[in-house]
């Protein structure tokens, strides 16, 4: 794997697992983000408290697959991956759809941040806010995979501990104990379950990253560190909410989490404008997805239009005139949650079970199950990987 | 050269990023907004579906000695400014009532800073519904702010004070405090109302403001039932409410014994509660802790106290503060309306009895057991010995 380099010279790359790992973390979460809750309780009910909690087995077993695929095919990335794994025809098709749902992915996401953005800027067109962050996340796909890692090995952990630190202290704010004590139907926990997974969506970005981290040690934990710290932040948030509002009261919140950091109010605190802090956390993070992800999308296109892997930069622009333009067609939140609901949940499972288990059992019978690269296990001295 | 544009652009770039940094191209000042503190909703004469709003702003510097515009401005002594303003509205909508009073002042109004909501008691069920849906609904409105009923009309309470400082503000000051008197009220904020309006299982409650002759006073609670106030519990029995929800803190209690009383202060409670139900019975269980220090012994006397007189005092305590809580919650159960949340404590133990809850907790709850267990602990006895 390379980078675009001044020189003619070909620099290889390789990421700290820490790198990795935030990498992978801040790469997925954002489009449900701000409504997970109430998308939950709609689903299961009082049982949403169990969907909420087994979500983190769940996407364990989605971080496995993600895992294993890379272990089987560590040579090849993206599109390349995908045509090892299913055969050129079969994988160019799918690339191409991946890409396509991607993109309409993103652009939700960038949507639902984007009309949470506007409770705090009202006076604030939502184009612009959405057109400078993807003008901003575009210069950070631009400077490429290295850039991404850092920036996202730095926002990752302030970003997680500020949430996990803002809603523990809602939880022990809270004066009421509102969790339900028992599982009440286990359909309804399937069902959020099944309602919840675009939780994980972003999560198929690990497959672009195999080869950047090949030799590191404990390559196999990453995909699934991420998965376990999302799982834990999500619980703890959702229990914030639940033990506020209750169940009945937060089916009728459309933005819970947002409506419960307006209920923080640290008076003589050493944050004092509590609110701001939010939005440039938020943001941030959010802006670092996206940049994340039109890397992604651009290196796939890049080899989807059969071109080498170093001309990626070419295809930065279409990638995220597509989704700036798709993000801005929304008319309105509902529009969105009702796609959200119809198309995107459905895609989500194909994307994040299906196809990674397809991936997996073909590379058992392709590559068997301890395929061996004598040429990978070994990076130069002073690039290998590091260990965290 | 190509390497030297890029420089070029990206230097261009980060400095035009800079100039947006500070945010201040549409920063207003905080003395030219009208930061609504404080918001009164009062039936309109003569229409069931219009409000009559008032809006408490401050009136920030010293050397603003203009006179207010119109209905409801704080007193003003000769010389003296004060240092609030009320605005009055009759109007459909909090919003639509917010652009009408902006035609009586040039600086705009802001949502983000209110302390309290205050609301009369005759103020109609889906009245107060459609006015909490209204508040949650706009995003930049305050959520934590207080919301309280008034046995007057709520302007009245706008009215008050010496105007040194703006009645909302002090209201806000009284009930996010930490004070002693805050034990005899409790301390519903706009969001808590709204959740417990639509949650089964359990009725909204609030503080009450009373009105008194040279201003307000706040203390006990307005019991609501399906969104009614239906009853209003004094401050003295409001304490015990508290006791079993939020807590108490700071507080001196005088327990009757015989021969002769004595007090218990800096009183600290925590509480916890559940409900069964068995055979259409349902039984309301109650355990409280409270941690106090012997402020006066029982007749004022100096002599050391044994253990065993501890050991008594403590449970002549524990059986007064039982019976005091045994009473107000019968008083809530007299009129089928659970403040506690027992029932909200059923449908999450059983969740398939919400429909049952829903419609007949009022009943069952006027027809429950009560099962009140409370300890306390004197943690101190004083520096006599």
């Amino acid at each position: 794997m390379t980078s675009r380099s001044n020189t003619s010279q070909i620099t290889p790359i390789v990421l700290s697992g820490f790198q990795v790992t935030c990498f992978i973390a801040s790469s997925f979460l954002p489009l449900y983000f701000w409504v997970f809750p109430r998308i939950a309780v709609d689903a299961a009910g009082f049982d949403a408290q169990w969907s909420v909690l087994l979500l983190l087995p769940v996407g364990m077993v989605i971080g496995w697959l993600h895992a294993e695929t890379n272990r089987l095919f560590p040579d090849v990335a993206g599109a390349d991956l995908l045509m090892a794994a299913f055969g050129k025809a079969v994988g160019w098709v799918v690339a191409a759809t991946t890409l396509l749902l991607y993109i309409w992915f993103v652009s939700l996401s960038l949507t639902l941040f984007a009309y949470t953005l506007r409770m705090y800027f009202p006076n604030t067109p939502r184009l612009a806010m959405l057109l400078g962050m993807v003008v901003v996340a575009s210069f950070g796909a631009y400077k490429g995979v290295e850039t991404l890692a850092r920036t996202a090995s730095v926002v990752y952990p302030l970003t997680a501990i500020f949430v996990v630190f803002t809603f523990v202290f809602i939880i022990f704010q809270s004066p009421h104990h509102w969790f339900v004590h028992r599982v009440y139907h286990l359909s309804s926990v399937g069902k959020g379950i099944y309602m919840l997974i675009p939780l994980f969506m972003g999560f198929n970005i690990t497959g672009m990253l195999s080869p950047f981290y090949t030799t590191a040690p404990r390559r196999w934990w990453y995909p699934l560190i991420a998965v376990m710290i999302g799982g834990v932040v999500m619980w703890i948030i959702f229990a914030a909410v639940q033990l506020l509002f209750g169940v009945r009261a937060m089916q009728d919140l459309g933005f819970p989490i947002q409506v419960i950091l307006q209920l923080m109010r640290l008076r003589g605190w050493i944050i004092e404008r509590f609110g701001i802090f939010v939005v440039i956390f938020a943001t941030t993070f959010t802006t670092v997805f996206l940049s994340n992800h039109i890397w992604g999308l651009a290196t796939l296109l890049t080899r989807v239009c059969r071109q080498p892997e170093q001309k990626n930069y070419l295809f930065l622009f279409p990638v995220a005139a597509a989704i700036a333009t798709v993000a801005v067609l929304y008319p309105n939140e509902e529009v969105a949650f009702l796609h959200l609901r119809t198309f995107l949940v459905p895609s989500g499972w194909l994307l994040l079970v299906v196809m990674p288990l397809l991936a997996v059992i073909l590379g058992y019978i392709r590559r068997g199950f301890k395929p061996e690269f004598p040429e990978l296990t070994k990076a130069p001295s002073n690039l290998r990987g590091r260990s965290w | 050269m190509k390497q030297k544009l890029l420089r070029c652009l990206q230097l261009v770039g980060c400095t035009l990023l800079v100039l947006t940094l500070p945010g201040c191209w549409d920063y207003e000042k905080i003395n030219e907004r009208a930061q609504v503190i404080g918001i009164a909703v009062d039936p309109a004469a003569g229409s069931a579906d219009r409000f009559r709003y008032t809006f408490q702003i401050p009136k920030f510097g010293s050397g603003d000695t203009s006179e207010p515009s119109q209905a409801g401005s704080g007193p003003s002594d000769a010389g003296r400014s004060p240092k609030f303003q009320n605005y009055t509205t009759e109007a459909d909508g909090l919003i639509d009532a917010l652009s009408k009073v902006q035609l009586e002042n040039d600086k705009m109004f802001y949502l983000s800073d209110v302390e309290i909501i205050l609301v009369p008691e005759k103020l109609g069920r889906e009245a107060v519904r459609t006015l909490v849906a209204e508040c949650m609904r706009i995003p930049a409105l305050d959520k934590e702010a207080f919301f309280a009923v008034t046995t007057c009309p709520a302007y009245e309470m706008f009215q008050g004070g010496d105007g040194d400082k703006a009645p909302a503000d002090e209201m806000e000051h009284w009930l996010g405090g930490t004070m002693r008197q805050v034990a005899y009220s409790p301390r519903v904020h706009l969001w808590q109302f709204w959740r417990d309006l639509r949650t089964p299982g359990i009725d909204a409650h609030t503080e009450v403001v009373h009105k008194v002759p040279n201003g307000y006073r706040i203390g006990g609670m307005m019991l609501y039932r399906f969104g009614v106030p239906k009853l209003q519990i004094p401050p003295s029995e409001s304490l015990y409410f508290n006791m079993l929800t939020i807590g108490v803190n700071h507080v001196g209690v005088p327990i009757p014994s015989k021969p002769h009383s004595f007090i218990l202060g800096n009183i600290a409670t925590s509480g916890r509660h559940w409900t069964t139900l068995k055979g259409g019975q349902a039984t309301l269980h109650a355990r409280v802790e409270i941690k106090g220090k012997l402020d006066r012994s029982p007749g004022g006397r100096e002599e050391s106290l044994t253990a065993a007189d501890l050991a008594r005092l403590q449970n002549t305590a524990s059986a007064y503060f039982q019976q005091q809580l045994a009473d107000t919650m019968e008083q809530t159960q007299r009129i089928g309306s659970d403040p506690y949340g027992f029932g909200e404590w059923l449908v999450d133990d059983h969740p398939e009895l919400e429909g049952l809850i829903r419609v007949k907790w009022p009943i069952l709850y006027e027809k429950a057991k009560r099962d009140i267990r409370v300890r306390v602990k004197i943690t101190q006895k004083g520096t006599l010995v």
